[in-house]
């Protein structure tokens, strides 16, 4: 069997303190193999974003332990943790969040920026690769505020994309883009994923995304309700 | 290095705040230049024309004694003090000057012209004539030759405390800028007046400047300790015009209100609109954390952004304070060339306000930076 | 069988619909095969193992014309299914009604297990894909059955056909109803069947005809 790269282990969240508490996930345990392609579906108000946001040490649970490749994240130091969200970790959220003052191409080399300082000769030509494969090159040295929502999303893809994390959290990647964009993502997607084994979990409504996922987790009331294989 | 990188395009990126901030900051570094230097430059006028020609230091006889005798040894010992920049032995005694029917009291004065110089400014204060060279010469102030109507050549009658009558010759006339002196002095050579009063080879005071007048009380300590066995007593200009100095303090006070309250704004405008920033910011600092940029990074950015605003605006406002300075002393020129202030920047103390405000800076910029590094980026993304 | 099965599968690579037809209506005519062989043997594997071969790329459009190939010939059995259902005298063995969940438009699953119901000697209605939720509630309620097959070919749609199952234990309270299911999808999930609320899992006519025994 294959090691699990990410997995929670029985994982309580609460919002709230004393009387107003409210309980948001319950007991959940949930492991991903290296080099799966997962998709996690449920309602608005499931659970499942914050049990994406759990998984990528965004937010912390109340109960329960979250272990990468086999080591437990709450041993790690605050740096440990953003050293781990810069390289091993791959976030694509729903809304771009792109930095206003940078123009895509500066957008996508921003985790390396974060890591090593300034990028280098390789890291520019891995991130116009990147931003080739997700068809926005033309658009490269555009500010992030002049481009249209479904380039700028895709810029976040290739952002998440150029540390070359083990892991990409997505959380409704193509929530806000057209079919056509929304089907380039996935193929996108699928393709790193079978040639660099990156492991992705995507959180999505759309039914075209998570039933060509390997295997798809349904989340419903803060517990995970079915768990299938595709 | 990130940090750094990140917060200049933070700066660049909304240039119009950028440059209101850094006006700002200009301003009241600039009003802190100016203002400061003006108090300054108005304190050290202020001083000059008080003491600047008179004796700051002062030697005379205890209370138990009329003179000081053996005094050579005195002055390469008042020399070796290293702030004390002139030195001039005096031979005082009041006198009797009679014209006609009416007497006046004079004070007699025997100096030591070239050394009396470094303190009195004699040769610019001499108008008329030449210093007394001979026994019997004299100088006299232009008030007192103007009431008796003598000048250069003619005769005054002087007569001694101990009642000798003795005929001087005016040599030189001088105005010493203070009428009561001008009315009063009879300067004359100090072995003559030794001669007349009797005073062997003692003098009554030695009269001294030093390099800086405020440090003047200090000099007189260091005096008063090196006669310690002497039979005098040591003054300075600071103890003899309380007002003056009370008044100077004031205005000393007032200035360092002003720029304190300058300062103060400086770092309440940087501290705000960081703070506004943080806010604004929120966003692109969560989605930063989550890209794994560490606490400490993120809060860099700030305290940069604060202190390159504070460094531009510092230089930029000294560079404006100058100007000014340089405006104020070009455009209040008098016919005559000489401008009613002349300013004067002391480069330490422009330097030193630059570097306040830009520390400044930095200090605001701390409460937005921690604020920063406190961020998490699940708020954010929470929060849309 | 193999030769049989090789036959029947390059026709429907080739999109050859009248081939299809005229080569499985032989067999059926020429007793050289009984529905139940040509069904789970034939035609069954030749529709799982459909595979597009430009570029290794799967391409929708030629499985929907060897589907549509399939669904004609499938069609074309009907009458021999009637035929052995007298043959077997299959006794009355109570009505079923069959449906894909909301969004599963495979039907062709659900409809070899109708007509292998039908063999059987049940009274079988068809609704087929992508029925709403409460239609099949409705439809349970109006009709009384005494089974109720779910065919789930994609698993994605193993959410939905939960959902159905809810709706249709809602509805029907009194009224015994074994809620059997099938397809693909339980291939890669065999224990999913307990988890959406199912009561049988049902993969061979063996299954089929074994229901009525408990």
């Amino acid at each position: 069997m294959a090691e699990n790269v990410i997995e929670v282990r029985k994982v309580d969240k609460f919002y709230g303190t004393g009387s107003i508490r409210t309980q948001v996930l319950f007991d959940v345990s949930l492991g991903f193999e290296r080099g799966s392609f997962n998709s996690i579906i449920g309602a608005s108000g499931s659970g499942k974003t914050t049990l994406l946001n759990i998984l990528g040490t965004l937010d912390l649970p109340s109960k329960g332990e979250v272990l990468i490749d086999g080591e437990r994240t709450d041993g790690l130091t605050k740096n440990q943790l953003a050293k781990l969200r810069n390289e091993t970790i791959g976030f694509v959220f729903q809304f771009h969040y792109l930095l206003p003052e940078y123009t895509a191409l500066e957008n996508v080399l921003l985790p390396v920026t974060i890591r090593k300082g300034r990028p280098d000769q390789g890291d520019v030509k891995r991130a116009e690769e990147l931003m080739e494969l997700v068809g926005i090159f033309n658009v490269k040295d555009n500010l992030a505020t002049n481009m249209s929502g479904g380039q700028q999303q895709r810029t976040a893809v290739a952002r998440a994309l150029i540390n070359e994390p083990k892991i990409v959290l997505a959380d409704e990647p193509t929530g806000n883009l057209d079919s056509e964009s929304t089907a380039t993502i996935y193929q996108r997607f699928r393709y790193i994923n079978a040639t660099l084994g990156t492991t992705f979990i995507i959180v999505t409504h759309d039914r075209r995304i998570a039933e060509q996922t390997d295997r798809i987790v349904g989340v419903k009331d803060g517990r995970i309700d079915m768990d299938v294989k595709k | 290095m990130v940090s750094f990188g990140i917060a200049l395009r933070f700066l660049r990126s909304n240039k119009v705040q950028t440059i209101l901030i850094v006006l700002g900051i200009a301003v009241g570094v600039s009003v802190q230049v100016f203002v400061g230097s003006l108090v300054t430059s108005l304190q050290g006028s202020l001083v000059d024309a008080a003491v600047g020609s008179s004796s700051q230091v002062t030697i005379s006889p205890d209370e138990n004694n009329t003179v000081i005798e053996d005094w050579e040894p005195m002055v390469p010992s008042l020399e070796g003090i290293s702030q004390i920049n002139a030195i001039s032995v005096s031979a005082d005694s009041p006198s009797f000057l009679r014209d006609g029917s009416r007497t006046l009291s004079v004070l007699v004065r025997g100096l030591q012209f070239e050394k009396a110089d470094n303190i009195y400014n004699l040769e610019e204060a001499t108008y008329e004539g030449s210093w007394p060279t001979i026994p019997g010469e004299v100088l006299i102030g232009k008030e007192l030759s103007e009431t008796l109507a003598v000048g250069v050549g003619d005769d005054i009658q002087v007569t001694t405390p101990a009642g000798q009558n003795l005929t001087m010759v005016v040599s030189g006339l001088f105005d010493l800028n203070v009428r009561v002196i001008n009315e009063n002095w009879i300067l004359t050579t100090l072995s003559y007046a030794q001669g007349i009063f009797g005073f062997g080879e003692a003098i009554t005071s030695i009269e001294t400047q030093v390099d800086d007048v405020f440090q003047a009380d200090v000099v007189a300590q260091e005096v008063r300790e090196l006669f310690a066995d002497r039979p005098v007593e040591v003054t300075d200009w600071k103890a003899e015009n309380a007002q003056l100095l009370s008044g100077l303090e004031s205005q000393s006070f007032s200035s360092i209100i002003i720029q304190t309250f300058v300062l103060a704004s400086v770092v309440i405008a940087i501290a705000s609109i960081l703070a506004i920033k943080v806010l604004q910011r929120s966003r692109q600092i969560g989605i930063l954390k989550a890209m794994g940029i560490t606490d400490r990074d993120a809060s860099l950015i700030f305290i940069y952004e604060g202190t390159m605003l504070g460094a531009l605006g510092a230089t930029l406002g000294a560079l404006l304070g100058l100007t000014l300075i340089w405006a104020f002393t070009t455009f209040t020129a008098q016919p005559d060339g000489t401008s009613v202030l002349s300013i004067t920047a002391e480069p330490t103390f422009v330097i030193l306000s630059a570097g306040i405000a830009i520390l400044a800076a930095a200090v605001a910029s701390a409460i937005p930076a921690r604020k920063s590094s406190k961020l998490s980026p699940i708020e954010v993304i929470r929060n849309g | 069988m193999d030769e049989q099965f090789a036959h029947f599968k390059s026709l429907l690579d080739r999109e050859d619909r009248e081939g299809a037809v005229n080569y499985v209506i032989g067999l059926l005519q020429r007793d050289e095969v009984d529905i139940i062989t040509l069904y789970e043997q034939i035609i069954g594997p030749a529709i799982n193992e459909m595979v597009c071969s430009i570029d290794g790329k799967w391409c929708i459009w030629k499985e929907h014309v060897r589907t549509s190939i399939a669904a004609t010939v499938l069609g074309c059995c009907y009458p021999f299914v009637m035929k052995e259902r007298r043959e077997r005298h299959a006794g009355d063995r109570g009505k079923v009604i069959i449906a894909c969940p909301p969004e599963e438009y495979h039907e062709l699953g659900a409809r070899m297990v109708a007509d292998l119901f039908t063999l059987c000697g049940h009274e079988v209605t068809f609704i087929g894909a992508n029925t709403p939720n409460l239609e099949v509630a409705t439809a349970v309620e109006l009709m009384s059955p005494r089974y109720l097959a779910i065919s789930v070919s994609n698993s994605y749609n193993l959410f939905a056909a939960e959902r159905t199952i809810s709706s249709v234990r809602r509805s029907v309270n009194e009224k015994p109803l074994t809620i059997i299911v099938g397809g693909s999808a339980f291939e890669r999930n065999p224990n999913a069947w307990r988890e959406i609320g199912a009561d049988r899992l049902a993969r061979t006519f063996v299954d089929i005809d074994g229901l009525e025994e408990g």
